[in-house]
């Protein structure tokens, strides 16, 4: 039993990557606008869809339509922006998490009106692959989404600290009104940091189309785990969104292994109850995060 | 009248009481709960489980599933109060998952994803009838009594003390209001009503399975109609329920599923950003010109 453990662990960690994806655009988005994108898995659903198709009808392999799917998302998120957030960025929390919501709604069940409720999946050459290691297994799809997790967590982190778009965005989240009255353009930072969380949930699908089902419904079932490891690194924290997904990655698969199948889910969902209960600002959250530089 | 439109008549009561008893929640309090689903799911296993696998009377389900889904309720939302705005929001989503993957997989007593169903056997005692208009009156007095509690409340101690904390909770505090005390206590009225909406449900369905009352599109829907009829009104549900119900049958048989919630969530949206204190809100804001 403890013979396989650190295989057990390498697959947690590469899963942990994949789960690190998922919820970067999340507490990007939460970080900079104090709002939680529902809708946030919708987007990496329609970016899964854009893959599939791609995929499907011109034959052009998922990780390359990203340079398509991911701009084209992006522009979405610019448009979303512009009609729904923004309008409701000052709004009661009620009123923003049914906007976000209701967006969700509309977007899934389009899918679902175009493209039927049918599983779909892309079979590419690495679908099945993976390398050995040291005597482990590492599955090429999960590498991939690893990698592509920590560059983007690293891009991020980087282009927050070290530049002067990054300093602007500190700043503005830290005050907006004194950052206005710096010179800072509130209203267009708002708006390229929503599209730009909407653009890493774009990246994230075109990831996850070779090792996932794409259908209708598949953002929900992804974004319920991406909100549990968000909560748990602290909602707005780019790295806290790195090491909660390993650590949810991690859990998960040595549940799945020594206890059961179905108890999986449940894990991440005790884990993310336990976080609540013990620290509801999360591993790298501030206090009151819900209100600062809003008021 | 004929059975479709008494059929209308009933799901109408219905949504208007579990609508109204989300609102009590969220439009007064504040909670804007994702997770209604899980309180109208254990309601309605609890009559269904206990009449179809142990032989009990609905009755007993009644109030062995007001007492279960309240119980719940506390031991569940007393750590997501420590959560403000989305957070609540979020944590709530979690339950009816939680509730569903068990409903799937205690087979022995839910039968799992086949579904449970109720044997028919009119009667007061199982509280099941040969006419659709008993199933009416029901639905038409539950509702009747979420508005009552709605209002009672609304009037009350207990709905300024609500308000209070939704509007500002360090203040609420610092005036002597404990917000923990008064959000439990709400928390226990919605779920408690909540049960007795799927106390009904099952009784008049007469079949359950998991994903047709746990599911979230349930949650969204209840809220969706206190949000179209004026969230933090007491009419508002009523008022939300009697404009989307009969148009939700309407449009699920003329459009059927996709489109039908493609609808949803275009009001959903439209509602929040065109008319956000609803049909009751707008009209009373008008009124008082």
């Amino acid at each position: 039993m403890l013979a396989i453990l650190p295989q057990l662990l390498v697959s947690g960690v590469l899963i942990g990557g994949v789960y690190a994806l998922l919820s970067i655009g999340l507490t990007l988005i939460f970080g900079v606008l104090r709002v939680v994108n529902f809708a946030q898995g919708e987007f990496i659903m329609l970016a899964m869809f854009g893959a599939f198709w791609a995929n499907a009808l011109l034959g052009i392999d998922p990780y390359l339509s990203a340079i398509v799917v991911v701009p084209a998302i992006f522009m979405l998120g610019l448009l979303v922006e512009r009609f729904v957030i923004q309008r409701i960025l000052f709004a009661a929390h009620s009123m923003q998490i049914f906007a976000t919501f209701g967006l969700s709604v509309l977007l899934q069940n389009l899918a679902l009106t175009l493209w039927g409720p049918d599983y779909r999946s892309v079979t590419t050459a690495y679908t099945s692959l993976s390398y050995s290691f040291l005597g482990l297994s590492l599955s090429a799809t999960s590498l991939f989404a690893f990698i592509a997790a920590i560059v983007m967590a690293a891009g991020l982190i980087g282009f927050l600290h070290f530049t002067r778009g990054g300093m602007a965005l500190r700043a503005m989240v830290q005050n907006r009104y004194a950052a206005s009255l710096m010179g800072v353009d509130t209203k267009r930072l708002n708006r390229l940091a929503f599209a730009c969380g909407v653009a890493c949930a774009a990246v994230c699908g075109c990831i996850l189309t070779p090792m996932y089902y794409t259908f209708p419904t598949v953002g929900v079932d992804l974004i319920i785990t991406g909100f549990v490891v968000v909560v748990l690194g602290g909602m707005g924290s780019v790295a806290g969104a790195v090491v909660g997904g390993l650590i949810i990655g991690i859990a998960q698969t040595l549940t799945g292994f020594y206890l059961s199948v179905e108890f999986k889910d449940v894990v991440a969902l005790l884990l993310f109850i336990v976080i609540l209960l013990v620290r509801p600002q999360g591993l790298f959250g501030r206090k009151g995060a819900e209100d600062l530089g809003m008021k | 009248m004929n059975d479709y439109y008494l059929n209308i008549i009933v799901m109408t009561c219905l949504w208007a009481a579990l609508s109204g008893a989300w609102n009590l929640m969220a439009g007064y309090g504040g909670l804007v709960s994702l997770g209604q689903s899980a309180f109208f799911g254990i309601g309605a296993y609890a009559t269904a489980v206990l009449y179809a696998t142990y032989g009990f009377s609905p009755w007993v389900g009644l109030v062995a599933g007001v007492v279960l889904t309240t119980s719940t309720a506390v031991l569940i939302s007393w750590p997501c109060f420590r959560l403000r705005g989305a957070f609540f929001s979020l944590a709530t989503m979690v339950f009816p998952i939680v509730t569903e993957i068990i409903a799937n997989n205690w087979t022995d007593v839910t039968r799992g994803f086949t579904g449970i169903a109720m044997n028919f056997k009119p009667g007061i005692e199982n509280f099941m009838f040969q006419s659709r208009w008993a199933y009416v009156a029901a639905a038409f007095l539950l509702m009747l009594l979420v508005y009552g509690v709605t209002r009672w409340i609304h009037r009350g101690r207990l709905g300024l003390y609500l308000i209070a904390v939704r509007d500002d909770q360090d203040a609420a505090e610092s005036m002597g209001v404990e917000p923990v005390r008064v959000k439990l206590l709400i928390t226990m009225i919605s779920a408690a009503l909540t049960s007795l909406g799927g106390f009904l449900y099952a009784q008049y369905i007469l079949f359950l399975d998991p994903p047709s009352v746990f599911s979230i599109n349930i949650s969204v829907q209840i809220a969706l109609f206190s949000l179209i009829g004026g969230l933090g009104t007491p009419l508002g549900p009523i008022v939300g329920s009697l404009i989307m119900t009969p148009l939700d049958g309407l449009l699920s048989t003329v459009l059927g599923g996709g489109p039908r919630l493609l609808i949803y969530g275009a009001v959903l949206l439209g509602v929040v950003l065109l008319a956000p204190q609803g049909v009751v809100g707008t009209l009373q804001a008008r009124w008082r010109k």
